[in-house]
């Protein structure tokens, strides 16, 4: 096989191996809330963390703002 | 809480928030990293659901917007088994 086929499937199996690892590292159901947060739409540091003991949390990621669905 | 989450810059959301009068706060995560703390790809449609105990109840790694709302409210408050 010519090298760059090699490259291809070495390329294929290095992203693979990181999704892996990224699946085993990721938050569960069951695991406390993480302490990330990001900025919000005013430019305020939001803590998932800091409401604990409030009404619980639903966080939805959507694609993109302005996009169809 | 009810929080909305995209790649997109603060001051698209804010754009966005205005224009369809949205009554939650939206944040920005340009670089997927909270999307990634759930095993999230960026730019894709999935909740997360956590617990007034801090823990996260549920994870939905699929979103259908159609039939999504009504799914994750019909199971607020049972965690994921």
């Amino acid at each position: 096989m010519s090298g760059s086929v090699w490259s291809v499937l070495l390329l294929a199996l290095s992203v693979l191996a990181l999704g892996v690892c990224a699946a085993e590292t990721a938050t569960k159901p069951g695991d406390a809330v993480p302490d990330v947060g990001a900025v919000d739409e005013t430019g305020k540091e939001v803590k998932l963390s800091s409401f604990k003991d409030k009404n619980g949390i639903v966080l939805f990621f959507f694609p993109k703002a302005d996009t169809p669905g | 809480m009810l929080f909305g989450a995209s790649v997109d810059s603060p001051e698209a959301l804010k754009a966005f928030k205005d224009k369809h009068n949205l009554g939650y706060s939206l944040l920005s995560d340009p670089k997927g990293t909270l999307a990634g703390t759930f095993g999230f790809a960026p730019r894709s449609r999935q909740t997360v659901v956590i617990s007034k105990d801090g823990k996260v109840e549920r994870i939905y790694s699929k979103a259908v917007p159609k039939e999504h709302p009504a799914e994750v409210l019909k199971n607020l408050g049972t965690p994921e088994k």
